[in-house]
């Protein structure tokens, strides 16, 4: 169990030591950009624009749709990723840990899923079926959300593949569910009737 | 406390912005009108500009806000996001709104020209084409629930044509109910039958929306309408939601009232077109919809279709006037 956390904490662990050697503008960018305003504001723009766009009206269904599809599987994603952190603390918590991790250099807190790949992997995957453009715009931030939590050193580097994994798993396995179609459709027909689908 | 508030409301006022920026994009790639806010679909270039200038605007004012005010943990800041993009949706709804009730005052609807005509309590407008001889002539019925619909392009293309037309005002009638309406629209055909250049043999019936549904019934009833033709006909209450293409033309607010006229207007009920298409067999009798899709003929009833205008506003979509033009040209002139 040690070796595994040991080498969880410590791959990659070169790029957090570069990032307190950037330049302060460089590093007041990254820590913008792990925030939570930039990158989620940005993808829930792309997922609002979405909903509108379409040149038929199969091709609005369509892509409201996934929206919808998107959004449930970004909101269980992070749930997931709670949980997971919830998970680590069970297993990391009693005095022992605590004296075998403080002479490790790359430790920086308790592991954890990383939200904001869950999240933004969720949504792209999602919309990458549908329309890989969208998709591929929502991976972009996304990345760009999870590598500037990698360097400011919010996350772990494989925090952001587990986090990428469990949202990009969740958003392959709600697309597969057709059943789920019915109850989305019930919420477009009433966005429909307020004229705002 | 107050520095949270303060990072709270400083976030939502640069996402509030930001929103604002991608809803005038989305309005401007779908030619909503209704939501586009603050500058309207004619003008794209310009909204594309103002749009990304305010999303820009939010990314500084972001970059800015991280060096000055506390930053908002991960719910927090989701929620005041989220509340932001529903705020901008509200305003881009009454802005819009506001942008075309000053638009619709500047360019009045009411049909001008032609000649005032007395139909007892009615009034109607009788526009004449310039051809010599006896022309053919259609009887116009605007939609009873929404008076304000603008037909002139309708009755400038149908007058071009070499049809005569006369448009029944329903404004000067007050209420009205559905024998009424009836009474009124036969009184309409007979006088247009009995004007000298009028060809008598060639006088047909064009309604919009509730007013096609008023076509039918009335076609069905009086044999001396040679052709009837219903634009975007509501033919049942129970008619699917317009969705957002209403906002292609109308404010949100104009959107909303109409559906709700059609559907709760008792007139729909009474009229009950559907029932009376057989009556005007073997007579021409058509219906324009906005579905995509080629032409069909349904038991005496052709369906044009016109390629996805607004239904809700369908004398404004130039493809529905000239569907409208072609078919009396085939079936009148």
């Amino acid at each position: 169990m040690t070796d595994v956390l040991y080498f969880y904490v410590s791959l990659f662990c070169v790029q957090h030591s570069l990032f307190h050697e950037l330049p302060a503008p460089v590093n007041h960018v990254l820590e913008f950009l792990a925030g939570w305003y930039a990158a989620p504001l940005g993808l829930l723009l792309i997922v609002f624009v979405y909903w509108f766009v379409g040149v038929t009206a199969t091709d609005r269904l369509a892509n409201q749709r996934a929206v919808l599809r998107g959004l449930m599987s970004a909101l269980i994603a992070w749930i997931l990723t709670v949980l997971v952190q919830l998970l680590w603390l069970l297993v990391l918590r009693g005095p022992q840990w605590k004296e075998t991790v403080a002479g490790w250099a790359c430790w920086e807190g308790v592991p954890s899923a990383c939200p904001a790949a869950a999240i933004g992997f969720a949504l792209g995957a999602t919309l990458w079926r549908r329309n890989w453009h969208w998709g591929m715009g929502c991976v972009l931030a996304t990345g760009l959300w999870a590598v500037a939590q990698v360097f400011v050193g919010v996350h772990y580097p494989l925090d952001v593949v587990v986090g990428a994994a469990i949202g990009i798993g969740l958003a392959w396995w709600l697309r597969s569910m057709a059943w789920l179609d019915r109850p989305l459709d019930v919420l477009i027909r009433l966005a429909r009737r307020f004229m705002l689908a | 406390m107050i520095s949270v508030t303060i990072s709270i409301l400083v976030y939502a006022a640069l996402a509030f912005v930001a929103a604002l920026g991608a809803l005038e994009i989305a309005a401007l790639c779908r030619g909503l009108d209704g939501l586009a806010w603050p500058i309207g679909v004619r003008h794209r270039r310009l909204g594309n500009f103002v749009a990304g200038l305010l999303m820009a605007l939010s990314l500084a004012g972001g970059m800015l806000a991280k060096l000055l005010i506390e930053p908002l943990g991960p719910l927090l800041s989701v929620m005041v996001i989220l509340v932001a993009l529903g705020l901008a949706l509200l305003v881009a709804i009454l802005g819009a709104t506001l942008r075309l009730r000053r638009r619709r005052q500047r360019n009045s609807t009411a049909l001008r020209g032609g000649k005032l005509v007395e139909l007892g309590p009615l009034q109607a407008r009788f526009y004449q084409p310039g051809r010599e001889g006896a022309s053919p002539g259609v009887c116009l019925l605007p939609d009873p629930t929404a008076s304000d619909d603008n037909l002139h392009a309708l009755v400038q293309t149908l007058v071009e044509s070499g049809i005569a037309v006369l448009a029944l005002d329903w404004q000067s009638l007050g209420s009205v109910d559905r024998l009424m309406l009836q009474g009124v629209v036969a009184v309409g055909v007979s006088h247009l039958a009995r004007w000298p250049e009028i060809n008598a043999a060639r006088v047909g019936l064009i309604g919009v929306g509730l007013g096609g549904d008023l076509a039918l019934r009335s076609a069905a009833m009086d044999q001396g309408v040679a052709a009837v033709l219903a634009i975007e006909p509501v033919l049942s209450e129970k008619r699917p939601w317009e969705g957002l293409d209403a906002l292609s033309l109308l404010s949100w607010f104009e959107a909303r009232r109409r559906v709700g006229r059609w559907r709760y207007s008792p007139l729909v009920k009474e009229l009950d077109a559907l029932t009376t298409i057989s009556g005007i067999s073997p007579r021409p009798a058509a219906v324009i919809v906005g579905c995509l899709g080629g032409t069909e003929t349904v038991e005496g009833l052709e369906i044009l279709r016109n390629g996805g205008a607004c239904s809700l506003v369908p004398a404004a979509h130039n493809r529905a006037v000239q569907c409208a033009i072609d078919w009396f040209k085939e079936h009148l002139v």
